[in-house]
């Protein structure tokens, strides 16, 4: 009996260790499987559980990830990686306050883990005080200048409040540490563009977009089409404006920029009839109607103009009069 | 024709020196510090000062030049002379003297940009200073004092509905062209250091973005011709539009003989009025296509300049705006479609991302017949911290190439224009009398510059100061046309609303190349009247009166 115990365990061990390869090797649904099949066993193992919410937060079923980790944190109450796990799910379902009550909760366990406190500052980030969660993305690479996670965080937080020179030094030292990073590999070829290093940041954006093994960035792709646009390369612009609609073609930002180079190529009416899908796909946002009513008023269509100003004027009138914060 | 002009092209733009400055503001005694009241607590005010003017006070034919200044924040008064507004005459001789205090112009309040013209049409110009809690319209007395006149004159800015608001920029033109200056004045957003909550975590406070406050209305006001002005705002269809307003220039972009309003607004939609007569404007910017940049969303738009940058008798606008944002360009194509974004074309865009900008011109600094940009540049203090670079940054100049398209000179515009600060006001004018075109440019918390213009091998050049008899006296709004004997044909208008919260001088100005000489000069006054000379010789300031008939 005590033979087959073992046996059994050490099995699981095995298996356990096949699931957090295919973990790492990014293959979530497999893994996910694996570690199912682990829990058959054994349900209340709190790292098990961890690992599968982690999957499911990957797999981008962050409900599911919220279980799991709820699960773990039932198994093991003091568990900071399920706390931080639940953080993080909640914040990806959109329910910041929420998220900041799960943390702050792990904060009166251990207020100096490192994770926990990266998680404090993306639920902070999340409810729009980015200065507190820069403040601590700050305070972890000053204290351990070789945590190549903060720098990456710090110079995500930055990049996405449009600091891209700051973001860019960020990110540097963050692949000083970890090369292997292509969101940052990313997020710093978009830097390197927004900061007028043009050369480098064209040669960064192009070996990253024909890479096959990069992930599609859209804000990357867009940035190097803005970057042709901006240059004057009409044709080159609406060829990669056009590979972006092939991989996002829903996407309202990736229709406007083809609306844009359609334009710029001299294309109007092809340019016409991208501004609307891309209107069509976002109603409610004013820069694709700004196009629109450009071209409407290149094309002499002065009732189809007057209905985008009008919508524009409305939007901006009512921001002005009643959206202060 | 076509290669004419394209000769004319290689001869002057290519020969033509690099634009270069000195900065003699030490040197000729113009000694002013911008005192913005920053006392850690972080009010927005703080972000905003620094208007300047150049104006001829004394009528002695040199520029003087008028700063104004900030106060203590809390109280927003001026608690000592280191926020008072502050008045240097030029003694003509390269040096300026500090008359603030002879001059009765030391100010009260939080002040913010000034507007200077002769209102009351005496033949001497006067000043309107534009603030958070108090406006001042100083009347020139003609013996080197002002006087007082905002409350007789009706132009405390206080509004019926929100009370006093701050005033941002201001600027005088002749809405109907009655030969009176009316004063349009820019409104910012609802502000109260009382009220005013803090942002950024407790020991890390920074300043609120400009959507935690309120839009606000901007104002405009009618010249009764009797020393008081008339609040028109609600009635002419201004306060119609809440924006957040920052500088405002003057053209008329579609010429029906009537001044237009472009408003530059900071995060909200810019501002076109359309002048319809009557004392009635329209707001046409998205309209037009000069509301938003090509990116489609609503910049931080600063300061601005309206003038034709590319010699086709268009007005078009230049506008400043913040980091990331790139400052923008609107040519203008005339009827139907008017504003173009013309930035990318121009070669603006990547030059100008990294900056952030606050007053601008559109004056040729080198004098080869295309108008050059000029911008104060200074990113918001602290923010360095976030953008990983320094807050203070050296000031711009672009060259215009004569093709529509600009470079950026800046890093050969000499050694002293190389210095960064907290540049915010400009304003433009010849100090020097040399006939190439000078800029004063304030700084927050510290000096001023005044950078002569040395471009060597500048060309040649003409002036006009305009006196108007029908028109108002300054003849702001007036267009002049001039045409060389290659026949080509230069534009400009008069007006001194440049920039952001600055005024500049009247005089309506042309760089000529290597012409000496005009052929044909045509000057078309608000009245209506049109007065022609011929063969007009160059490298002078020449004074047009209008003419009775």
């Amino acid at each position: 009996m005590l033979a087959v115990m073992l046996l059994s365990l050490a099995l699981a061990a095995v298996d356990r260790t096949a699931a957090d390869r295919l973990y790492q090797h990014r293959q979530y649904r497999e893994a996910a499987d694996q570690y199912r099949k682990l829990l058959d066993v054994n349900p209340r193992d709190a790292s098990l559980l961890v690992r599968l919410g982690h999957c499911a937060q990957q797999l981008g079923q962050f409900q599911d990830a919220e279980t799991a980790f709820r699960r773990a944190l039932d198994a093991a109450p003091d568990s900071l990686p399920a706390l931080v796990g639940i953080s993080e799910a909640l914040l990806a379902q959109g329910r910041p306050e929420d998220a900041r009550q799960s943390i702050s909760v792990g904060l009166r366990l251990n207020p100096d883990d490192r994770d926990v406190r990266r998680a404090l500052a993306h639920t902070l980030e999340a409810n729009h005080q980015v200065f507190e969660a820069e403040s601590i993305f700050q305070k972890l690479t000053s204290s351990d200048a070789k945590d190549s996670e903060s720098w990456f965080l710090l110079g995500e937080l930055q990049y996405r409040g449009g600091y891209y020179r700051a973001a860019e030094e960020s990110l540097a030292k963050s692949l000083a540490i970890q090369p292997a990073n292509r969101r940052a590999e990313t997020y710093r070829a978009v830097c390197l563009v927004k900061t007028g290093r043009i050369d480098e940041g064209e040669a960064q954006s192009k070996r990253l977009i024909q890479d096959p093994a990069t992930p599609k960035d859209l804000d990357l792709w867009l940035t190097y089409v803005e970057l042709l646009y901006d240059s004057n390369r009409a044709a080159e612009a609406l060829r990669t404006a056009n590979q972006v609609v092939g991989f996002a073609p829903n996407h309202p930002i990736a229709r406007y920029w083809l609306a844009k180079t359609l334009l710029q190529a001299g294309q109007l009416a092809e340019a016409s009839s991208e501004a609307e899908r891309a209107v069509s796909a976002a109603p409610q946002l004013p820069f694709a109607r700004v196009l629109l009513l450009q071209i409407y008023r290149r094309q002499g269509r002065s009732s189809d103009a007057k209905r985008q100003a009008d919508w524009l004027r409305e939007y901006d009138d009512r921001r002005a009069r009643h959206d202060a914060r | 024709m076509r290669i004419l002009c394209a000769l004319w092209l290689l001869s002057d733009v290519t020969l033509l020196g690099q634009i270069r400055f000195q900065d003699v503001a030490q040197k000729s005694g113009l000694r002013f510090e911008l005192k913005n009241g920053a006392a850690g607590e972080f009010h927005l005010i703080e972000l905003m000062p620094g208007g300047v003017a150049a104006l001829d006070f004394n009528n002695d034919g040199c520029m003087d030049v008028f700063f104004t200044n900030g106060a203590e924040v809390r109280s927003l008064r001026k608690t000592g002379p280191q926020f008072y507004n502050r008045l240097f005459r030029n003694n003509c001789d390269g040096t300026f003297t500090d008359v603030t205090e002879k001059a009765g112009v030391t100010g009260e309040g939080y002040s913010m940009a000034i507007a200077a013209a002769d209102y009351n049409n005496d033949g001497f110009v006067d000043i309107f200073v534009a603030g958070v809690n108090r406006n001042f319209l100083y009347r020139n007395r003609g013996d080197g004092t002002f006087e007082d006149v905002t409350a007789k004159a009706g132009l405390t800015g206080v509004d019926p509905k929100y009370g006093k608001m701050w005033s941002i920029s201001a600027g005088w033109f002749d809405a109907d062209n009655d030969g009176w200056l009316d004063l349009f004045v820019s409104t910012y957003v609802a502000w109260d250091p009382h009220t005013e909550r803090p942002c950024g975590p407790p020991g890390n406070r920074y300043y609120c973005h400009p959507d935690d406050y309120a839009g606000r209305p901007h104002q405009l006001f009618r010249n009764n011709r009797d020393g008081t002005f008339t609040d028109v705002s609600l009635s002419s269809g201004i306060a119609g539009s809440i924006g957040r307003g920052m500088g405002v220039v003057f053209a008329d972009f579609n010429r029906d003989g009537l001044t237009d309003v472009f408003v530059a607004n900071d995060t909200v939609r810019n501002f076109l009025f359309q002048n319809q007569g009557g004392f009635k404007f329209k707001e046409v910017a998205l309209e037009t296509g000069v509301s938003l940049g090509e990116t489609g969303r609503a910049v931080a738009s600063m300061g601005a300049d309206f003038r034709d940058f590319d010699n086709d008798g268009l007005p078009d606008v230049v506008v400043t705006a913040l980091i990331n944002d790139s400052y923008v360009l609107f040519r203008n194509l005339g009827p139907p479609l008017y504003f173009d974004d013309y930035t990318v074309r121009a070669g603006l865009k990547q030059a100008t991302q990294q900056l952030t900008g606050w007053s601008t011109g559109m004056f040729d600094f080198d004098n080869d017949g295309f108008k050059d940009l000029f911008f104060a540049n200074s990113h918001f203090p602290h923010l360095g911290q976030l953008l990983g670079i320094p807050s203070p940054l050296p000031n711009s100049i672009f060259r215009n190439l004569g093709n529509g398209r600009f470079a950026d000179v800046s890093r050969q515009a000499g050694a002293s224009f190389q210095i960064p600060a907290f540049y915010h006001g400009a304003a433009f004018a010849d100090f020097d009398g040399d006939g190439r075109i000078d800029v004063v440019v304030s700084a927050m918390n510290s000096p001023a510059r005044l950078y002569r213009d040395v471009t060597p091998n500048s060309g040649h050049w003409i002036a006009f100061k305009l006196v108007g008899t029908r028109s108002n006296r300054d003849g702001l709004g007036a267009e002049v046309q001039v045409t060389l004997p290659d026949r080509r044909t230069l534009y400009n208008h008069a007006t001194t609303s440049v920039g952001y919260a600055s005024s500049s001088e009247p005089l309506v100005r042309f760089g000529l190349g290597t012409q000496s000489v005009i052929k044909h000069v045509r000057i078309r006054w608000p009245s209506g009247a049109v007065q022609e000379l011929v063969d007009v010789r160059a490298d002078r300031v020449v004074q047009v009166r209008e003419s009775d008939r």
